[in-house]
């Protein structure tokens, strides 16, 4: 059980940060000010979501896909 | 100019030495020459698929792109981490049923699939016009950076013309096991000269972080949608990620690097380190921005990152940059022309001509295909120049729209032939109409394609159901080899987990 919920929240956190970077929600984000660590907004944003999707990744690998034993 | 001039021979004296090597280890079958008998290293697999999809559009154009529009290209880093995905979602299984049904080429997928020779040469037929023009996009980019790079010394015509050669001697001797061994050198020279110039480039006005300020301050347009002249906004950007990701995983070159791989675990790793290399572009944003501040006005926006390279670097790291750029080139063409010759040799020659052909018969043919494409592509690159950028948006798009049936075939059993020949038709369709009729503008700004892949969609789902299913022997042997697919996929986790207790 636990498993099929861990293998369904990966899929959802990767779709989730693509919405956040290609629905019109990127619109609200599209503002110079507040700067942080020295990036402009819409710049500290995708980096941000595309980090997250990323590590998702990295995560889904370690813990779940890379686990499967490989088909020859 | 020498230390240029000696860079660029050197950069395309290593590819022939290592398609050499490669050559040396192929057994001569057809096979091997095509996709490497399904035995692809993961190793060479990774870096084949990331320099192939890395082509001269993200090499000169996303520099382009931020110097004149704005922001929008920084959409790419989504389209990584969607085309990174779907990689694994839909890759996998196309590599799966091409081991267990013994594919080589797209068609023979969706041909099989959809039981249906329409089908087959319409996809053999999309795949191939659709990647000359993308190809000789590459062509000329590559030929120009060599230009640039030698200072002048080697004109247009002979860069373009060094650029095919090479290629051509390591694809024919070496097949697609030379041509993934020469993009791990393209691939590594090109992820880490772009950031690594990007970040040198940028320390001219103080390193990213007082160009990002000094950018707010000068010209704060450049930092936010729609950019500049206010053309690049949500619709471009939304566009621009879908097509590309979706373009560049249907291009033929891409499938056949589905197939060869040897171990099905490297598409579990694959979104991972597709999405991570994406870090490349921030060497872009870097280069352009520091260009509008110090070097504005360049005419051809195109020109933006060879200008800044050979201004701002020393000349021997620029030049290495630059055949980085070369490189971006060369890994995408020689995968294109490889992949476009196999479709040829394989879907028209093989199946139309003469289905007895021998083994070496048809590496043969593939090789004389590769040496005909190519001299067709030299030509267009020297005198249809100026109008291949439009057409290049097309032949993403185009490709782009293999997706629906690709789709339609691994998640929906009710597909059928007729909504797939239907939906490609009518998808192609519409994105040429909007794109070449004058005075017809593709409604809410969105690329053509966009338009393309809806109707695409609508008419697949809405024919399919309307006409009579497939044959059911085929819907149940895919049915099944699916079926496989997926126990496989969570019994091996069952194990796993019971070995973790």
């Amino acid at each position: 059980m636990k498993n099929k919920r861990s293998t369904v929240f990966f899929h959802a956190a990767v779709i989730f940060g693509l919405i956040m970077l290609e629905t019109p929600i990127v619109l609200l984000a599209n503002n110079i000010e507040p700067m942080i660590f020295g990036l402009p907004f819409l710049i500290f944003w995708v980096l941000f979501w595309w980090l997250f999707c990323t590590i998702i990744f990295l995560i889904a690998y370690i813990k779940k896909w890379g686990k499967k034993k490989s088909i020859r | 100019m020498s230390a240029g001039v000696f860079i660029i021979f050197l950069f395309l004296f290593i590819p022939l030495v290592v398609g050499f090597i490669a050559a040396a280890r192929s057994n001569n079958s057809s096979s091997d020459f095509f996709i490497q008998g399904r035995n692809m290293g993961s190793v060479a697999a990774f870096f084949t698929v990331a320099a192939t999809w890395w082509s001269s559009f993200a090499f000169l154009g996303s520099n382009a792109s931020f110097y004149t529009e704005g922001p929008v290209y920084l959409t790419a880093f989504a389209w990584n981490v969607l085309f990174g995905y779907l990689y694994y979602i839909v890759g996998k299984r196309v590599w799966y049923l091409g081991k267990k049904f013994d594919y080589v080429t797209p068609s023979d997928f969706m041909g099989d699939f959809y039981d249906s020779e329409k089908v087959r040469i319409i996809v053999g037929a999309v795949v191939t016009i659709f990647t000359i023009p993308y190809l000789q996009i590459q062509l000329t980019g590559g030929a120009y950076l060599i230009e640039v790079t030698s200072g002048g010394v080697i004109p247009f015509w002979l860069a373009a013309f060094l650029f095919y050669a090479v290629i051509i001697v390591y694809v024919w001797v070496g097949g697609i096991r030379a041509i993934a061994w020469t993009d791990i050198i393209y691939g590594a020279i090109l992820f880490f000269g772009l950031l690594l110039s990007g970040i040198y480039i940028s320390n001219l006005v103080g390193g990213p972080i007082s160009m990002f300020s000094e950018m707010q301050r000068m010209h704060p347009e450049f930092l936010t949608l729609p950019g500049p002249d206010g053309a690049a906004g949500f619709s471009s950007w939304i566009s621009l990620c879908i097509v590309t990701a979706l373009g560049a995983l249907m291009g033929p070159q891409l499938w056949l690097r589905m197939y060869a791989v040897k171990d099905g675990q490297l598409f579990n790793l694959m979104p991972f380190l597709i999405a991570l290399v994406a870090v490349t572009y921030l060497g872009s944003v870097l280069i352009s921005w520091t260009g509008v501040l110090e070097m504005p006005g360049i005419e051809n926006a195109d020109q933006v990152l060879p200008i800044m390279v050979t201004e701002f670097m020393p000349l021997a790291l620029g030049a290495l940059i630059l055949a980085g750029g070369a490189a971006a080139a060369m890994s995408t063409s020689n995968s294109q022309i490889h992949a476009v010759s196999t479709v040829i040799t394989k879907d028209f020659y093989q199946r139309y001509k003469n289905p007895k052909a021998s083994d070496k018969r048809l590496t043969k043919v593939s090789r004389y295909a590769i040496l005909i494409f190519s001299i067709v592509a030299y030509f267009m690159a020297l005198f249809v120049p100026g109008v291949l950028v439009a057409i290049g948006l097309v032949a993403f798009g185009g490709t782009a729209q293999l997706i629906v049936p690709t789709l339609g075939a691994l998640f929906w059993k009710r597909s059928n032939a007729s909504g797939a020949i239907s939906g490609l038709i009518g998808g192609v369709g519409i994105m040429v109409i909007l794109t070449f009729i004058p005075g017809l503008n593709s409604p809410l700004g969105l690329d053509p394609a966009m338009w393309g892949l809806a109707l695409n969609t609508i008419l697949f789902i809405a024919v399919s159901l309307a006409t009579a299913p497939r044959n059911e022997k085929v819907v149940e042997r895919f049915d099944k080899a699916l079926e496989m697919f997926k126990n496989n996929e969570e019994e091996t986790q069952e194990v796993n987990d019971e070995k973790a207790l």
